[in-house]
């Protein structure tokens, strides 16, 4: 069986566990329980250890999808997960200002810790408060080049993130073949 | 569309930082007070108390009457020069006074507003202050940045959004192109990823606030980035890669869930 593997990280609230849920085909396997802390004020339920999606598609072959906890005490999971996977998206709320230095933080996590093909989506731009695209990228410190707009409820907005970040796989690794 | 929020969720040193970054060109509004930008420079500032015309004044540079008459010449010809620079220009004023009035009147005022715990904010892209109101003179966001959390005493409201002590720091640019102080470049000299903050502060003898609230300054100006849990060092790729038909038959795949 051949497995590719995405991690999808991001601040509390930036639609991770959503953006899993849209997309698998299988049940999710969640790890959601009652945020007891100031999480609760964000969203009654929180993932603690991670989610896990999959799709299958061919024969023998499979793109698995892992969701990380947003909260920063469970921030150990990121190392745990992204240390088998292939790829990552970093979802952030693009209507939570004071999510925007925690996304940088995770991002420089990220990237001093493993160099993989990554991708940030920008979530909630729906709302009326969301600041736009290129502002959110600003202020995560991320190049404008690497963000796209991700609705975590929309099945086709979710596909097309990843066809976005397998796109940037398959491009690696054909330049790093030449 | 335009940026809001609040100062407690979105600090103002990160706001300048935004805006000096981004070179942007606007107005931003701090409940009743406003800063104008132009191309990521910090150009006047209309505060409460602020009335540089008054100062010009109080310094005994003119008469109350020969402002009024400046101020009416300036205006009727419609001059495109800030109403500073023509000053200047018309020998009014020196380029030391001009300086020491855009000190005085724009970038101290905004070094005290770092003291805000809380206040509503917005930018408006392509607004500008009234040329009546300018100097002609610009200063780095950044550089005030620095000065105004110098100048800071009361944190408190800046707390939740200090580096976590288990956090390292490393550097983001190369070499500081700011004036560091000795404590400063201390804390940049650790900039490698290999020491939490709280060991600094161990090591140094200090509690780790105090590094914290350091370590925010180089952060926040951009000079280093926070790396969450010091001392990891990078990951192996993982072992085995997807192969080229892989890449093709999922794209392909996903591509029809697409349409």
């Amino acid at each position: 069986m051949a497995v590719m593997r995405i991690v999808v990280t991001g601040p509390i609230g930036s639609g991770k566990s959503t953006f899993v849920r849209t997309v698998s085909e299988i049940q999710p396997v969640d790890t959601d329980r009652y945020a007891t802390d100031e999480t609760a004020l964000i969203k009654p339920k929180t993932t603690v250890a991670l989610d896990f999606g999959r799709i299958t598609f061919g024969q023998q072959m499979s793109l698995h999808v892992y969701g990380t906890p947003g909260q920063e005490r469970f921030d150990f999971m990121w190392d745990i997960l992204i240390r088998y996977a292939h790829a990552y998206i970093l979802l952030i709320p693009g209507h939570q200002p004071s999510a925007f230095r925690k996304a940088r933080r995770i991002l420089t996590f990220m990237e001093q810790r493993v160099k993989l093909p990554y991708l940030v989506g920008v979530t909630h731009l729906d709302l009326s408060e969301a600041w736009p695209l290129s502002y959110v990228a600003l202020a995560a410190g991320v190049h404008p080049a690497l963000t796209l707009e991700v609705n975590a409820t929309r099945k086709e907005s979710v596909v097309a993130a990843l066809a976005a970040l397998v796109q940037r796989c398959y491009t690696q690794q054909a330049a790093s073949t030449v | 569309m335009n940026i809001q929020g609040r100062l407690a969720d979105f600090s103002l040193a990160e706001l300048l930082r935004l805006l000096g970054e981004g070179q942007q060109t606007g107005l931003l509004q701090l409940d009743d007070i406003q800063l104008g930008f132009i191309k990521g420079q910090i150009v006047g500032a209309s505060l409460r108390v602020w009335d540089w015309h008054q100062s010009l004044v109080v310094q005994g540079w003119l008469r109350p009457e020969t402002l009024e008459r400046l101020r009416y010449l300036y205006c009727r010809q419609a001059i495109q020069q800030p109403f500073g620079q023509w000053l200047v220009t018309q020998g009014v004023l020196n380029d030391q006074q001009s300086r020491w009035l855009f000190t005085q009147q724009v970038v101290r005022p905004i070094c005290r507003l770092f003291a805000l715990p809380d206040a509503s904010f917005s930018f408006q892209p392509q607004k500008h202050l009234p040329r009546l109101v300018l100097t002609g003179l610009q200063a780095e966001p950044l550089a005030v940045v620095l000065a105004g959390l110098r100048a800071l005493r009361d944190w408190r409201h800046l707390l939740d959004k200090l580096p976590d002590p288990t956090s390292g720091l490393i550097s983001a640019s190369g070499r500081p192109r700011y004036h560091l102080n000795r404590q400063e470049w201390q804390l940049w000299e650790y900039s490698n990823g290999q020491m939490s903050l709280a060991e600094i502060a161990q090591k140094w003898g200090v509690p780790v606030l105090t590094v914290q609230k350091l370590a925010f300054r180089l952060l926040t100006v951009g000079i280093v980035a926070e790396l969450p849990h010091a001392h990891l060092t990078p990951l192996a790729a993982p072992v085995s890669t997807p192969n080229e038909g892989f890449f093709q038959q999922l794209l392909t795949f996903l591509q029809r869930n697409l349409s």
